[in-house]
C-alpha cells in the first residue's frame, strides 16, 4: 500500500517529525555511544638550567666555614702586652682531627702536590673584585694541653660523639691574658687566640732553647703566600734562636682569593679555589731538629793492659801514641754519628687518622699528629662577601 | 475538492520540512562517530585551535621563573646566576598548559591527555639521583596524576566533571632544583654534584616537556 502524506494523520505525521528529530540530536551520544572528539595540537615546552658560580654549602660540608660567619671578639692588638688595648678581630678556633669530617669537599688540584694526611686549607670564592683592605691569617698549633683541667677547655660547641670537629668551637672571647706559659688552668682557646695574634710570652726563650711558639707553629695563610704563590715557604728559620710564629696577616683578599676572574663561562658551576698546604718547622712532638753526620772515629787502647778502646785520648792527632817498651797501642777505626741542631726547612704538617681515640685524649695530644688547633681570622673594615669561605682540610 | 486540497497542504508542508531538518541534522552528527573519524586531526600550526563547529579545543602554554629563596630551607651558595635557566637553591620555573573548550561549543566534553617528557642522558641522572624536584597540578575542570617514577603525567577528569563551553583545564608543572638535597638520608650540595655530573657535557636541554589533550563530547544522559 502507498502511503501518502495526504492519507496520514496530521497527528501522526508532527509525531514521527518530532521523534526523528530527537533521534537526531540525542541518537549519537546517548544510543548508540558515538561521540565528537577533537585533539588539540602537541605543545612543547623547554626547560634548562641556568650559569652560575657555586662554592660549597657548609649545610652540607661542615669543615668550610664562611668568614662572614666568625664569631666577632675583642682581641689583644698589642703584641707585647695582652692587657692592652683590644681590637676587634672575627674568629674561630677550630680543633682539626683526622676522623672524616675534614675531608675535602673535592679533590685537591693535582699541581698541589703535598703528602697523605697533610693539613690544608682551600679559599672559596665567586666575587671579583673583593676588598682590597681586609685582611686575613689562618695558623695551625700544636696543642699543649695534656694535663690541661677539663674545665679550662672553655667550648663554644664541644665536640663529641654527635658533634664532629668539624663543627667544634672552642670559645676564645674572654679577657684573661695568656700566661707564661702553658697551665694546667690555661683556656686552650685564649692561648691560641693570643698566640695566633702574635703574642709570645709562652715561657718566653732562654739561652740557646728554642722558642716556645716556634715549636707549636704552622704556617696556612699569613703574608708571603699568595695565590699565585701558594707554595711559598714561610721566612727561614736559620737558627735555633730564631722565631717563626704566624707573622702578620695577608692583606688584600683579591691576592688570596681566587674569585671568578678566570673562571671558564659555562653552564653549571665554576671552579674557584686557592689551596695553601700546612708546614712547620720542628720537628715531631715539638722538638727543635736535628741532623746527623756520621764520622770515623779514631779508637786506641794498650796492647800491655788490655783496655777497653778508647777515642783518641791521648791527643787530638789521628794517631794513637806509639809503642814503647813498656807500652804497645793498637788502634783502629769505628763510624760514630753525630746529631747537630739543623737549619731546618718547612715539612708537612701532618695529622693522623685518629683510630680509637677518645674525643678527651685527642684534644689533649702533644704530637701535634693527632690534632692542630687552626686558628681562623680575618679583620678589617665591613662585612666579606657571603661567600667567601674557608676549607680546612686533612688531605 | 479544491478547497479541500488547499486545506490538506498547508498542514503536512511543515512537518516534512521539520522531519527533513532532522534527519540532516541526526546525519550530520552521526556521521563522525559512525567511522570514528576525527572531524579534524591533530595540527602543526599555531594558534593550537580545532574547531569541528561543535567541539573545539585551545591549547596554550607560558612559561615563567620564580625565586626559591624564599622557600629553601638551606640557603643557596650560588651566585651570579644567570637571567634565564633553572638555579639551584634560587630560581625555579613554571611552565603553565591551559586546555581549554570553545566558548561555542554545543556540547560538554571530557579530557583525555599527557604531559612527558623525552628523557636525555643527562636529564635522566638528574631526575633519577633526586637533584631535580617536579610536579604537577591543576586549575579547573580535571585532575593530573603523575606516572609513577617518570617526570611524566596523565591528564583527565573526575568522576562526574566536565568542561562545559568555554571552561579550561590548566596544568602547572613546576621544575625546581634544590640547593640541598638529602639522598639515602645524606646531605648532597646539589650545585657541585651537578659539576661532577656535568663533566664536559652541557646538562642542556634539561627537559622538553610535550602535552596532548583530546576532549571527548560527554553523553547527554551526563552532562551536569
Amino acid at each position: 500500500m502507498r502511503i501518502s502524506f495526504r492519507t496520514v494523520p496530521r497527528t501522526a505525521i508532527v509525531a514521527a517529525a518530532a521523534v526523528v528529530t530527537m533521534i537526531g540530536i540525542g541518537l549519537p551520544a546517548s544510543t548508540t555511544g558515538a561521540h565528537l572528539t577533537i585533539k588539540a595540537a602537541v605543545v612543547h615546552a623547554s626547560s634548562g638550567v641556568g650559569t652560575w658560580c657555586s662554592v660549597p654549602n657548609p649545610a652540607v660540608a661542615s669543615n668550610v666555614y664562611k668568614l662572614s660567619e666568625f664569631t666577632e671578639i675583642q682581641a689583644p692588638e698589642s703584641t707585647t702586652d695582652p692587657r692592652a688595648g683590644k681590637t676587634t678581630v672575627r674568629m674561630l678556633v677550630v680543633p682539626v682531627v683526622n676522623d672524616g669530617s675534614f675531608e675535602p669537599v673535592e679533590p685537591l688540584a693535582p699541581h698541589i702536590g703535598g703528602v697523605e694526611n697533610q693539613l690544608g686549607v682551600r679559599l672559596w670564592s665567586c666575587t671579583p673584585g673583593m676588598s682590597a683592605t681586609q685582611s686575613i691569617k689562618l695558623t695551625a698549633w700544636r696543642g699543649n694541653y695534656a694535663t690541661t683541667a677539663a674545665s679550662a677547655f672553655v667550648w663554644d660547641a664541644a665536640p663529641s660523639a654527635t658533634v664532629p670537629f668539624a663543627r667544634a668551637r672552642l670559645n676564645t672571647d674572654a679577657l684573661l691574658a695568656i700566661n707564661g706559659s702553658t697551665t694546667n688552668s690555661t683556656r686552650p682557646g685564649v692561648e691560641l687566640r693570643d698566640a695566633h695574634r702574635g703574642i709570645n710570652r709562652l715561657g718566653g726563650q732562654s739561652g740557646a732553647n728554642a722558642d716556645p711558639l716556634t715549636m707549636r707553629y704552622s704556617w696556612m695563610l699569613t703574608n708571603g703566600r699568595t695565590k699565585n704563590a701558594d707554595f711559598a715557604n714561610d721566612p727561614f728559620c736559620a737558627s735555633k734562636t730564631c722565631r717563626v710564629d704566624g707573622g702578620s696577616g695577608a692583606t688584600n683578599y683579591n691576592n688570596v682569593f681566587s674569585g671568578v676572574d678566570t673562571a671558564a663561562a659555562a653552564n653549571a658551576v665554576h671552579r674557584n679555589s686557592t689551596t695553601y698546604l700546612a708546614e712547620k718547622y720542628y720537628s715531631a712532638s715539638g722538638a727543635w731538629p736535628t741532623t746527623t753526620t756520621t764520622v770515623q772515629q779514631l779508637q786506641c787502647r794498650s796492647k800491655l793492659l788490655w783496655e777497653d778502646w778508647r777515642d783518641n785520648w791521648y791527643n787530638s792527632s789521628t794517631a794513637c801514641p806509639r809503642s814503647s817498651t813498656w807500652t804497645q797501642y793498637q788502634s783502629r777505626e769505628i763510624d760514630v754519628t753525630v746529631t747537630a741542631d739543623a737549619s731546618p726547612t718547612a715539612t708537612p704538617t701532618v695529622v693522623l687518622p685518629k683510630g680509637s681515640s677518645s674525643v678527651d685524649s685527642l684534644l689533649r695530644d702533644t704530637t701535634g699528629t693527632k690534632v692542630q688547633y687552626v686558628v681562623l681570622e680575618w679583620w678589617g673594615a665591613g662585612t666579606p662577601p657571603e661567600d667567601l669561605e674557608v676549607e680546612v682540610f686533612v688531605k | 475538492m479544491a478547497t479541500r486540497s488547499s486545506k490538506l497542504r498547508a498542514p503536512v508542508t511543515k512537518p516534512v520540512a521539520l522531519a527533513l531538518t532532522a534527519l540532516v541534522a541526526a546525519a550530520a552528527l552521526i556521521g563522525g562517530p559512525v567511522t570514528m573519524a576525527y572531524w579534524n586531526d591533530a595540527t602543526e600550526q599555531t594558534p593550537q585551535q580545532i574547531e569541528s563547529g561543535l567541539l573545539s579545543i585551545t591549547a596554550g602554554i607560558t612559561a615563567t621563573y620564580f625565586d626559591l629563596a624564599s622557600a629553601s630551607d638551606v640557603a643557596s651558595t650560588v651566585s651570579a646566576p644567570s637571567a634565564q635557566g633553572l638555579i639551584p637553591g634560587k630560581r625555579g620555573q613554571k611552565i603553565t598548559y591551559t586546555l581549554a573548550s570553545g566558548s561555542g561549543d554545543a556540547v560538554q566534553s571530557r579530557i583525555l591527555g599527557s604531559i612527558s617528557a623525552p628523557a636525555t642522558s643527562v636529564w635522566t641522572e638528574i631526575y633519577s639521583k633526586g637533584y631535580l624536584a617536579v610536579n604537577a597540578e591543576t586549575v579547573g575542570e580535571c585532575t593530573v596524576n603523575q606516572t609513577p617514577g617518570a617526570p611524566s603525567w596523565v591528564i583527565g577528569n573526575a568522576p562526574g566533571q566536565t568542561l562545559k563551553p568555554g571552561e579550561s583545564c590548566k596544568v602547572t608543572v613546576t621544575l625546581s632544583i634544590p640547593a640541598v638535597a638529602n639522598i639515602s638520608g645524606k646531605n648532597v650540595d646539589v650545585s657541585r654534584a651537578l659539576l661532577n655530573l656535568r663533566g664536559s657535557a652541557s646538562l642542556n636541554p634539561l627537559v622538553d616537556f610535550a602535552a596532548n589533550a583530546t576532549l571527548a563530547q560527554v553523553p547527554r544522559a551526563e552532562e551536569n
